[in-house]
């Protein structure tokens, strides 16, 4: 078993050296190559679209069957969409695939990619139709004669089953996966395994965005999502909604980019729902169960704008027994991005939550956050910030073999209760900022999400890279069930050694009072003061010292620094060298980087069993009686100083930085003041 | 065959000298602001970073910094049109509307075909619109919807704005041609209104009492019928129908929490009642 996950973690190396082997190739073939796919697209009961790559133009086919040896039906000539790369030269006009603008090119910088769709490409999208449903087919596609893909036993699909009829589905969530690199290859070989042991196949595949690092350009969705998962896109459908990653090359509004070129999704409400008229936002029905699919990126997310209108009329025509939603911000998080401070994850939260629970949805699927976050059964959270008072329905942990499933009643009715589940730990970098208090269960772990939908009974599980389950809930909807709210909901452990990056605040704090939270390790009782910023309403700390300097620290941190930023002002009427303490040891060994009024610089100390050293001195031309943002990146033997925003110089150091405390400086006779004290923790 | 090992080599060298796989690692608004900030401190000073950075602070509501960052964007290239779209768009939000008004036919002026002219044709046309010039907003509604891929709201707009201007009969023309080039819901449902209120009640009503029959939560068909009820003079008629709308937007809405929607729907539904009062008792 360590052998293969040691195989494993370096198995993308070869893999990425014959990626960039492959442009190579792609220049100098004339041949026609399947290079994408063949994939799976727009299932319905009756039809499915299937959809390949090549350089070089065929003459393509699809040929599907019963069995593989029996692929007796051929699809060609105008079922079959075709579109090409913008430099193919063709006498009938085509659609174009995705070339960027020849002004962004010009612009470009040389060390981004080029977005645009490969040269020479033929991308083909055949319409199966008159399927029946709920049957499994195979399929190969053709150039003439020739098989280029499929015609085996690893390259069949199952129409979806009737609408309305019992749902019986295995569903695969994942979000923020497009890395390419060993992680992501983790996650999906977990799935693969996960789904042999419990031997159940997937239905469908729904991706919460970010599926192509950096920049969604058409080559990263060949190697960081289409090169990365092709054994299951052969087989089932991949859902999608675009993150603000693909957003760098795709624009909603306009439909347009190669993440509209990768996918075909419903605009006129061909798998179910109501028509939306773009490939932004859509729903489908698959058996009992209605799907959305919001952008929650780059459209208007107004109340009054037509994604919420279409989401409004949409709910009203659904029929299924259950609702799932999905986009890419999340509307609860507190992992890699924070729900009460972002514009974006707001507005879904306030705007669109209210109108999907008020038409009984049961799961919202997010991603944008890397970490997997899951919350109680939860109704009404739509307030900023986010609390748990008054909208936990059930607290427990919705274990079958715990506290037992959550209870709706059958059918979608309002405000029964909904789980919210950011599934943001596909393959990026994860991180922590803080405790959403709606949570039930927040883990820090690469992974994916296993929905299993079996009549009235929904299973959410969620697997690690190394197919471990980590967390399971259940659904269950029967009968008629009554709905109280929990007056003292269970609260989520703010446990902070867990947090990777976080922000200090002192709203919580008494104006006047020293902070809880906060000691002083040098310097008089109350050298530490919370007091009103100039709005007389937000709260900042105030550090002065009399004739010996201060050093106030922070009790909850000791440990590895990867940032350490505050806005530092020193007070015009008493001017003082100011500013932050760190890799502090004991009150003899610790370092400071202070702004000194005196001598218009910054300077970096180090302290050595109390024996001061300056390390550098940086003269510095701004006013520090207003407030200075002091951003420092602290790497193994050097500390990336930034100050506003601009000025920016490194300090090499002798030896590595410890871990340590941090905490505010302000020397003898000074006074300073603290707001937006940001902390990244580092790594051994 | 020697040449298939030199790339593999420097595919393997890549591989190795790749960065790790967590510096894919995306972050919130102020956090790539930092990114940004700190490419840009390091010399990398191009109007596309200036204007990421200023999209991201527009994300935040921080509107100065956004416009300072597009300002300096233009300064390096003058008619950069992300830095100018996203000027305009800053400005429109801050109701500066001689600045958006500048921006807008900055954008309009450097544009090098009608799809890039379009975006900038609908910031004009909300500015007329928040103006309340309606002619000219209509005009450049018109203009942006030249475009090879108008957006639903444009369409949705450019009726909302002729229907301001007192021409429900334009509105609803206007909604006939975009439902040719859009088959969005909201656009036939915005089309369905433009019906009512243009006195074409006969085909309303077909629709309205399909899409009754079709819905679960049927609400916002029971406003329309009550509508086109009043539209045709049955006060009692419409008022029944605003009841049982009412009715049910009470049931789907929780008490204390803010649901637009709803909250919109239930007003809709008071405003009826209010004008279409309960007959006299018979004597």
């Amino acid at each position: 078993m360590f052998l293969t996950r040691k195989i494993r973690q370096w198995a993308w190396l070869p893999v990425l050296a014959g990626l960039v082997s492959l442009p190579l190739d792609f220049e100098t073939s004339n041949a026609a190559e399947l290079y994408r796919g063949p994939y799976l697209q727009l299932a319905t009961p009756q039809s499915m679209v299937v959809v390949w790559r090549t350089f070089g133009k065929t003459n393509p086919s699809v040929r599907i069957g019963n069995s593989p040896e029996a692929l007796d039906r051929t699809i060609s000539g105008d079922p079959i969409t075709l579109q090409v790369s913008a430099d193919v030269k063709t006498t009938e006009k085509l659609p174009l695939l995705y070339k960027e603008p020849a002004a962004d090119t010009e612009k470009r910088d040389a060390r981004d990619d080029d977005p645009s769709t490969v040269a020479n490409t033929y991308q083909y999208e055949a319409l199966v139709a008159g399927l029946k449903p709920a049957t499994r087919y195979y399929y190969a596609v053709y150039d003439g004669e020739q098989q280029l893909a499929g015609g085996d036993k690893q390259h069949y699909f199952v129409t979806s089953p009737p609408a309305g009829s019992d749902a019986k589905m295995r569903i695969w969530v994942v979000g923020d996966s497009g890395t390419g690199d060993h992680i992501q290859r983790d996650v999906h070989l977990a799935m693969q395994e996960f789904t042999q042991e419990t031997k159940r196949d997937l239905d469908l595949y729904l991706h919460v965005g970010d599926m192509a690092y950096g920049d969604g350009t058409d080559q990263q969705f060949q190697h960081h999502f289409f090169d990365m998962y092709q054994p299951t896109l052969r087989n089932v459908v991949c859902w999608p909604t675009m993150g603000n990653h693909e957003g760098h090359t795709s624009r909603g509004i306009s439909g347009f980019g190669p993440y509209y070129d990768a996918y075909v999704v419903p605009t006129a409400a061909e798998a179910g729902g109501l028509p939306s008229g773009t490939e932004a936002y859509y729903s489908f029905d698959i058996a009992d169960v209605h799907f959305i699919c919001l952008d929650s990126h780059d459209l208007d997310r107004s109340p009054d704008g037509a994604m919420a209108k279409w989401l409004v009329a949409d709910l009203e025509e659904a029929q299924g027994d259950w609702l799932i939603a999905f986009w890419h911000h999340p509307p609860y998080t507190k992992g890699s991005h924070d729900s009460d401070r972002e514009g974006q994850l707001i507005e879904m939260r306030s705007h669109f939550m209210p109108i999907l629970e008020a038409a009984g949805v049961d799961i919202v699927l997010t991603g944008h956050s890397h970490i997997y976050e899951r919350s109680m059964l939860i109704d009404g959270a739509y307030a900023t910030p986010t609390t748990a008072e008054g909208v936990i329905l059930d607290d427990g942990d919705g274990h079958p073999e715990g506290d037992g499933a959550y209870r709706k009643s059958a059918g979608l009715n309002p405000h029964e209760g909904t789980v919210a589940i950011v599934s943001g730990h596909g393959g990026a970098g994860l991180s922590r900022r803080g405790t959403m208090p709606i949570m039930r269960e927040i883990i820090i772990e690469h992974g994916s999400v296993i929905l299993d939908i079996d009549g009235e009974t929904l299973t959410s599980t969620m697997i690690n890279k190394n197919n471990v389950e980590r967390d399971l809930f259940s659904i269950v909807k029967r009968g008629k069930v009554n709905i109280t709210r929990v007056e003292k909901p269970w609260k989520p452990v703010h446990d902070f050694s867990k947090l990777t990056r976080f922000m200090l605040t002192w709203h919580e704090e008494t104006f006047g009072q020293p902070p809880s939270k906060w000691t002083v390790a040098a310097g008089a009782p109350k050298a530490m003061l919370i007091e009103p910023q100039a709005d007389g309403k937000a709260k900042q700390a105030v550090v002065s010292a009399t004739d010996t300097a201060s050093v106030v620290l922070f009790n909850e941190y000791n440990d590895h620094l990867k940032t350490y930023a505050a806005n530092v002002e020193i007070t015009a009427e008493k001017p003082a060298p100011a500013g932050l303490v760190f890799a502090y040891q004991d009150a003899q060994n610790y370092y400071t980087y202070r702004l000194n009024p005196e001598t218009k610089s910054g300077e970096m100390l180090r302290t050595v069993d109390g024996n001061e050293t300056v390390l550098t001195t940086k003269t510095i031309d701004l006013d520090f009686t207003k407030p200075v943002k002091v951003v420092m990146k602290l790497r193994r033997k050097r500390i990336e100083v930034q100050l506003q925003d601009d000025l920016e110089y490194t300090v090499n150091l002798t030896d590595r930085l410890p871990p340590g405390k941090i905490g505010l400086y302000v020397d003898a006779g000074g006074k300073a003041k603290y707001s937006i004290v940001y902390i990244e923790r580092g790594s051994p | 065959m020697r040449e298939q090992y030199i790339r593999i080599t420097i595919g393997l060298l890549v591989a190795l000298l790749w960065p790790s796989p967590t510096t894919w690692a995306h972050h919130s608004p102020s956090e790539v602001i930092e990114a940004l900030s700190d490419r840009i401190a390091k010399g990398e000073r191009t109007p596309k970073i200036l204007v990421r950075r200023g999209d991201e602070y527009r994300a935040l509501g921080k509107n100065e910094p956004a416009i300072a960052d597009y300002l300096a964007a233009l300064k390096i290239e003058k008619n950069h049109p992300p830095a100018v779209y996203g000027l305009a768009n800053t400005h429109l939000a801050q109701q500066n509307f001689t600045e958006a008004m500048l921006a807008a036919n900055q954008g309009i002026r450097v544009a090098k075909n009608p799809d890039e002219a379009a975006p900038f044709h609908a910031i004009a046309a909300r500015i007329y619109d928040k103006q309340g010039k309606g002619e000219s907003a209509s005009a450049a509604w018109k203009k942006a919807l030249t475009s090879s891929r108008p957006q639903v709201d444009w369409f949705l707009q450019e009726a909302r704005s002729l229907q301001r201007q007192g021409a429900p009969q334009k509105a609803r023309q206007a909604l006939e041609q975009a439902m040719t080039k859009n088959p969005s819901i909201v656009l036939r449902r915005a089309w369905l209104e433009a019906l009512v209120q243009s006195g074409d009640t006969d085909t309303a009503a077909k629709h309205i009492e399909a899409g009754l029959a079709r819905s679960r939560w049927k609400s916002s068909w029971l406003l329309l019928r009550a509508k086109l009820n009043l539209a045709q003079h049955q006060p009692e008629a419409a008022r029944r129908d605003a009841q049982a709308a009412l009715q049910e937007i009470n049931s789907r809405q929780r008490p204390n929490t803010e649901n637009h929607y709803l909250a919109a729907a239930r007003e809709q539904s008071l405003a009826i009642l209010k004008h279409s009062p309960l007959p006299e008792p018979r004597p």
